[in-house]
């Protein structure tokens, strides 16, 4: 019992003395940093100018100010929808890909593509190809009939907001398939062949074996998901810059205008600060549902000391 | 049999739908990148150039700050992905393997920081960095990269480290290495593969990275290559040949090593069954 103490002090002590630097540097430029951050949205500091403790001023100001509600409800619409769309993509992705055939490690590794490219990169060839001037989007959607004048699609709010979701879908929807592939491939292919000889349909076979299997990849791979999607800035920034008129001006950009372009920094903190309990539940959400594993092998290695 | 076959064709011609909305877009990419000013403003769009040339690339390679850009982008993804692999595989290392007084906070805060979004944190991190007076400097972006790479590769490399069997490293001990022996020596190069991925992503992480980069590094000097392309949007008609061939310039080394890292990332696979 003593030398198992012993022990377990002995991994403690070299712990920690291994990951000095870590602790160390994570502490210096992500913990104090933050903190600061926090302090400085209580005052009215801006780029270049000192800071006065203003209270709850930059707060009181934000949730009066009708820019940033838009901003909010913008950043719900474009993120509800692209999470939607991408899990239903992402989701026939992976159904597609898990059936064998011929070529299937190349399409799985070129459907991957989209997701491992610069996202500035993606961003500019959707802005080229959504261009009035020249663009291939009106010119196919011409030549087969669907319109007959060019869409301008930065100018009116409706499909600016359907550019930058499908720029985001685009290159989101590969991570949904490949998460929900991974599992899939899990699923012991003995519940099909019962379900089959049982009679359940391709549909049936889906939302009765399928979907409760990946049910939980699914959720995950959303959640992540949301999180970046909210903090989406470039997509948006360089796609629409918020235009037409603020329509896709998502809480980000706001926060950038603020902070960046009108200099008020306190105030740009301040969003990201009311934007933080949310991020804090859905990561809390997500380390419950990541972290159950490592529990279970702490207990593993438990049971095996006590051998 | 036949609603088989019939299936089959589906299915065929469904992934060659996914093959064309994934790719499609950056043939058009690719394309754009090969055709004259002229040209990209036809009417009509031609599928392919009617007349080929590499002018766009001439121009962005000598005319614009786009290698200087692609140079400081190199040097911060090359710096950081390594200086991250290093300093978090330790963290990965106890995690996998040790169990210590406070392990589960440990976990906890290593996912929380992977997790934390930018928008949270780049304004403070801008502050921070001007104080230390790196604004405008590729240190300052070296120093603030950091703190989204180190959880990540932290909490990447943590199922890589418990797949190695711990056979190996029990006979180390009883011929009396070190903990800090065989975590180097005996439990890092058998998770080569892994921690080759994981400084792969890591890389491609910085590679394309905007938001810091544009709130902290303002000169043309220190500009990383994302910054470069914005730049070259202005007005109504910008020189989307231009663009796109930077976008194929930049794209190429991302792909290349995507490439490699899903061999490499088999080849981890295989290595830990040969080991069991």
């Amino acid at each position: 019992m003593k030398k198992h103490k012993g022990k377990l002090e002995a991994n403690t002590k070299f712990a920690y003395l291994v990951n000095l630097p870590l602790i160390v540097y994570l502490c210096c430029v992500l913990i104090f940093p933050i903190c600061w951050g926090i302090y400085i949205s209580f005052t009215n500091k801006t780029i270049g100018g000192d800071a006065d403790f203003v209270g709850l001023k930059n707060y009181a100001r934000l949730l009066h100010d009708s820019e940033y509600i838009r901003s909010i409800v913008n950043t719900l619409k474009f993120t509800v929808i692209s999470i939607f769309v991408k899990m239903i993509l992402g989701t026939i992705m992976a159904l597609a890909l898990n059936v064998e055939f011929k070529g299937r490690n190349l399409c799985r590794a070129l459907l991957m593509i989209p997701w491992t490219l610069p996202n500035i990169v993606v961003v500019y060839n959707w802005r080229w190809i959504f261009s009035s001037n020249g663009g291939i989007a009106n010119h196919i959607l011409n030549s087969l009939g669907f319109i007959d004048k060019n869409l301008v699609w930065f100018g009116s709010a409706g499909l600016a907001m359907l550019t930058i979701i499908i720029a985001n879908v685009w290159r989101g929807t590969p991570f949904f398939g490949i998460s929900i592939l991974a599992k899939l491939q899990t699923v012991p292919n003995s519940y099909y062949e019962a379900a089959q000889i049982d009679g359940a349909n391709a549909l049936q076979r889906f939302f009765f074996i399928t979907l409760p299997e990946i049910k939980d990849v699914i959720i995950l791979s959303a959640m992540m998901s949301t999180i970046w999607t909210i903090n989406e800035f470039e997509t948006v920034w360089l796609l629409t810059g918020g235009g037409p008129n603020g329509s896709t001006e998502v809480m980000n950009v706001y926060s950038y205008k603020t902070a960046m372009r009108s200099m008020m920094l306190g105030r740009g903190i301040a969003v990201s600060v009311l934007a933080l309990p949310v991020f804090i539940i859905l990561i809390s959400l997500l380390t419950k549902r990541m972290l159950p594993e490592e529990e279970g092998s702490k207990k593993v290695s438990k049971r095996r000391r006590a051998r | 049999m036949k609603s088989k076959l019939r299936n089959k064709i589906l299915h065929r011609i469904f992934i060659g739908i996914c093959l064309i909305a994934a790719l499609a877009p950056i043939y058009w990419m690719f394309n754009t990148s090969l055709k004259s000013e002229a040209e990209i403003y036809f009417k009509t769009p031609t599928l392919w150039p009617n007349k080929v040339t590499l002018e766009s690339y001439k121009y962005l390679l000598t005319q614009t700050n786009f290698l200087n850009g692609i140079k400081n982008s190199l040097l911060i993804a090359v710096f950081v992905s390594l200086f991250s692999i290093f300093v978090a595989y330790p963290a990965a290392y106890v995690l996998a393997r040790l169990f210590f007084k406070g392990k589960k906070f440990f976990s906890k805060a290593v996912l929380f920081t992977y997790l934390l979004p930018t928008s949270v944190l780049y304004i403070p991190l801008y502050i921070f960095v001007s104080r230390l007076g790196l604004t405008n400097n590729v240190l300052g972006i070296m120093l603030i990269y950091p703190t989204f790479t180190l959880p990540y590769v932290a909490w990447i490399l943590i199922p890589h480290i418990a797949s190695i069997s711990t056979a190996l490293e029990e006979a180390a001990y009883i011929d009396g290495c070190s903990r800090f022996q065989t975590m180097y020596k005996i439990v890092f190069p058998l998770a080569l593969p892994g921690i080759i991925s994981t400084t792969i992503f890591a890389f491609a992480m910085c590679w394309g990275e905007y938001l810091y980069a544009l709130v902290n590094l303002i000169s043309s000097e220190a500009q990383t290559f994302p910054l470069v392309l914005s730049g070259l949007v202005f007005g109504d008609m910008p020189p989307w040949n231009q663009l796109m061939a930077g976008a194929i310039l930049a794209s190429i080394p991302i792909l290349i090593i995507y490439l490699l890292a899903s061999s490499s990332l088999v080849g981890g696979a295989t290595a830990g069954g040969v080991k069991e």
